[in-house]
């Protein structure tokens, strides 16, 4: 049997093309392969497991943390900056949407213009007006809550459900952004609100407990690819799971023919043969496809006749800066597990340069756990006066960084070291900038000038992870071969009929979390390949 | 309040009790037939009736509104729970357009026919409960039903001070989703109109179609009423723009697959199962399941909104997976028949 078209990989890239394809023709023959398995969604047990003990459902499908003198782990980390895997991203049916928090910022027009501005990375083949209309699209599918009336970037359609409304502890931050003039937003999050529109997932309830929703009202791409199989009449639609994709396999010309995979249940190794491959496997993972699919005319992988595959790693630092508040008369607690106010003030052209970025206030503003005190046996007015009192505060923010050739993502030397999943261990090989930590100190300077309008005191320094959750531009879109792995409709460099489609292509960040995004760019290719009708 | 007023008000909440149990008792034969259906054969007519289930939910929660409202109890307790095959009667008489009793079937033709006489709407015909009245119970539509309870409820507030009952009870917009319409807070005599129009404009009350039903949102299934919405499976074909209601679907052709079905019993009993069988044992943890749902939505609508949710994630959804367990068991009589969910009460 011969697919018209494959996907590697089940998340919401993949998703979003698949259900663009079958909305254009209901027999179209999709097949969808993905390495992990089934993680259930919406279990009430699952649910009261994670409030009794913390542990999540799918953490035992993330990575494991680097090796480290007696710790076996996965993966190697390269450079001179640990960029963490663990935690990153998840493998299974739904891919890395079961642990996202859900925030879906659009780019601004400028970051389509990073090389022109700034000289760094590549511009965008094509600006913000052209990605706009699918920007629309991405926010219904992924059922964002966001303030329409928002001035900040132009849209031709609302958000498909209103914003989130600010949190009293928003007001500390609020108040001390106004006296600076510095502006501020609601957090556009793909949570589902309240509408007339009817869905088969509920509308957020503030659980708080995002993580995991037990109803379904943050998105996981699996809840999606369930109805739509079992909703709908696509009776070519297949998705299999524990299927670790080992290498692409080369076709006549400029053709690939398909994919070899080892099959989890049977042991088995299994050639599918299809018209068109989409690689949908998150950045790092669809690059290490590329590399490890090998043949005698792509001696360095797939797609990487120029040595651009794996190249030009990037991902957000993401800060955490504490301060300590000396009254907290309000009596301000946490209120919900999702931040609703976010800064973008310095995600603007005047910052490009430097590297943009955005902060939020976080969900859990003031840190204080009322049951911990209770548990300790204070008394409610030691409590009450605890809460008033001395509190920690915090701002939250990432950073856009700059793609550099010698950074870079592979697979490990022996593809036989392979992970708990089964797929061929990552090498990160990743150096900060040297201009990075004076580019830090300015944003300190900034941040410690909101505290201080709060009447905050900054402590210590501040905490930056590079943990790769936002991985991308390791196969990114260029005009030319020579500068990158896609071209501006997303279908590999040299080959006539395979496509990638992950945070890989992006040849930029942004200061923002890239999901929106993605999404945007995998309903365009979706239009694509079905404006181009039948197969490549 | 007179005392007057105050019987009339004890008789409404009567009716409309029974109005909640005629909601509960219509969940069970769609869900059967819903849930015997082979997947992934049938999915068109699959989805229609989920539709139509998830709404009568809905309907379920809008009379416990409105009983709420006026301080009443909905009550959702062995006493309410259906027993099938079963017959609706309202003071001991069948209604007049539920004459047939309803079974717990599998899908078929004749059950989509049956489903389709549970919807019909109500079409006028010349009154002559007023020559009767006298004598005997006069035998009501559904419809008819409805609307004495409107008119009931308006002559109510217009005598007196109503809706006493406790806002917090309300259940709110935000615990429905999935299907059409939304959950009205019921606070006034304007909202429990607008709560008791829904349950008849969805629903079996539907009042005779005017014909532009379908001038606009042919292609709407959740906008049509769910006699129309059966009515598609039954000829399988959907209803388009433009279509006459009183006539036939012109619209898509429906692959409907009555074989692809498991050949469930109907209107089972848990006496039916051999002790300790793979039946039985399967039977009773879903009636344990589904006596624990009933429950929580009791408690939901009489003391801890909040405790929907708890009916719905915990309760509800544990059902679905133990009546497809239990359809696919086949009870090794002459007739092949496979086990079906009893829906009984159990304590």
């Amino acid at each position: 049997m011969i697919v018209d078209t494959l996907i590697i990989g089940s998340g919401v890239a993949a998703t979003a093309v698949a259900e663009t394809l079958l909305a254009a023709d209901a027999n179209a023959s999709v097949t969808i392969l993905e390495a992990g398995t089934r993680v259930k969604t919406k279990d009430f047990g699952l649910w009261e497991d994670y409030l009794i003990t913390g542990k999540l459902p799918y953490d035992p499908f993330k990575d494991l943390g680097y090796p480290q003198r007696d710790i076996p782990g996965e993966n190697i980390s390269a450079g001179g900056t640990d960029t963490p895997l663990n935690g990153a991203r998840v493998f299974a049916y739904g891919g890395s949407t079961h642990h996202w928090g859900g925030w879906a910022f659009r780019l601004k027009p400028e970051d389509f213009f990073l090389r022109t501005n700034t000289g760094e990375a590549l511009d965008w083949p094509f600006d913000y007006g052209a990605l706009e209309p699918y920007y629309c699209r991405a926010e219904q599918h992924l059922a964002v809550s966001g303030n329409s009336d928002d001035k900040l970037l132009p849209r031709s359609k609302p958000f498909p459900f209103r914003a989130f409304p600010y949190t009293l502890q928003d007001k500390i931050y609020a108040d001390a952004l106004d006296s600076l003039g510095i502006a501020y937003g609601s957090l556009p999050i793909a949570r589902r609100g309240v509408s007339n529109v009817p869905s088969r997932h509920a509308p957020c309830q503030t659980t708080g407990t995002c993580k995991y929703c037990p109803f379904g009202a943050r998105y996981v791409a699996s809840n999606y690819l369930d109805d739509l199989r079992e909703w709908n009449d696509f009776p070519n639609l297949t998705v299999g799971l524990g299927a670790v994709v080992l290498t692409l396999v080369a076709g006549d010309g400029r053709r690939v023919k398909g994919a070899r995979y080892w099959d989890r249940e049977t042991g088995k190794e299994i050639f599918i043969e299809a018209k068109q491959v989409i690689v949908a496997s998150g950045a790092i993972e669809s690059a290490k496809l590329l590399l490890r699919s090998k043949a005698d005319y792509w001696r360095l992988g797939i797609g990487n006749a120029f040595d651009q595959v794996g190249r030009y790693f990037i991902t957000h630092p993401y800060f955490i800066f504490n301060a300590t508040l000396d009254e907290n008369p309000d009596l301000l607690q946490p209120e919900m597990g999702f931040p609703t106010l976010v800064s973008r003030h310095y995600d603007s052209p005047e910052e490009q340069k430097q590297g943009k970025f955005i902060f939020i206030a976080p969900p859990d503003t003031v840190s204080f756990s009322i049951a911990q005190r209770m548990q300790r046996g204070d008394s409610r007015a030691l409590v009450k006066a605890a809460l008033m009192g001395k509190n920690k505060i915090q701002i939250h923010g990432m950073v856009e960084t700059f793609g550099r050739y010698t950074n870079r993502v592979a697979n490990v030397s022996d593809l036989r070291d392979v992970n708990r999943i089964g797929l061929p261990m990552a090498t990160v090989e990743y150096t900060k900038d040297a201009s990075f930590d004076a580019r830090m100190a300015e944003i300190q300077s900034r941040i410690t000038s909101v505290f201080a309008a709060m009447k905050g005191t900054l402590v210590d320094k501040p905490s930056i992870s590079w943990r790769a959750d936002h991985a991308a531009a390791v196969t990114r879109m260029s005009i030319k071969a020579s500068d990158g792995v896609v071209n501006p409709d997303l279908k590999v460099h040299g080959v006539d009929n395979l496509y990638v489609i992950s945070n890989g292509v992006f040849p930029n960040l942004g200061a923002v979390n890239p999901t929106l995004t993605l999404t945007a760019l995998a309903l365009k290719l979706g239009d694509h390949l079905v404006a181009k009708g039948g197969m490549a | 309040m007179t005392d007057d007023i105050n019987s009339k008000k004890a008789e409404l909440l009567e009716w409309l009790q029974v109005a909640l149990e005629l909601e509960l008792a219509t969940l069970p034969p769609y869900l059967v037939a819903l849930m015997s259906i082979r997947r992934p054969a049938n999915r068109v007519a699959a989805d229609l009736i989920r539709g139509v289930a998830v709404e009568e939910m809905l309907h379920l929660v809008l009379v416990a509104n409105v009983i709420n409202s006026i301080g009443g109890e909905p009550r959702i307790d062995r006493g309410a729970v259906p027993s099938f095959p079963l017959q609706m009667t309202f003071k001991g008489t069948a209604f007049a357009d539920r004459q047939f009793t309803i079974d717990l079937a599998r899908f078929s033709e004749a059950a989509i026919e049956t489903f389709m006489k549970i919807e019909l709407p109500y079409r006028p015909k010349t009154d002559t409960r007023a020559l009767f009245r006298e004598i005997v119970v006069p035998a009501l539509t559904i419809g008819q039903f409805y609307s004495e309870i409107v008119t009931r409820l308006e002559e109510l507030d217009a005598s007196g001070n109503l809706f006493v009952g406790s806002s917090i009870k309300q259940l709110e917009a935000d615990y429905y989703w999935s299907a059409g319409g939304r959950i009205i807070a019921v606070r006034d005599i304007a909202s429990a109109r607008a709560a008791m129009s829904l349950v008849i404009s969805q629903g079996e009350g539907a009042w005779e179609p005017s014909s532009d039903v379908f001038t606009t949102g042919g292609g709407d299934e959740l906008a049509k009423g769910h006699y129309y919405r059966f009515s598609q499976i039954y000829h399988k074909r959907q209803f388009t723009q433009g279509d006459n209601p009183n006539g036939l679907p012109s619209g898509a052709l429906i692959t409907v697959d009555y074989d692809a079905v498991y050949p469930i019993r109907s209107n089972p009993k848990s006496t039916d199962y051999p002790e300790g069988s793979t039946a039985a044992v399967l039977n009773l943890a879903f009636n344990r399941a589904y006596t624990l749902m009933l429950r929580q939505i009791n408690e939901a609508f009489n003391t801890e909104p909040r405790s929907l949710y708890t009916a719905i994630m915990n309760g509800m959804h544990s059902l679905s997976s133990l009546a497809s367990q239990l359809m696919a068991v086949p009870l090794e009589n002459e007739a092949g028949e496979h086990a079906c969910p009893t829906f009984e009460w159990v304590d």
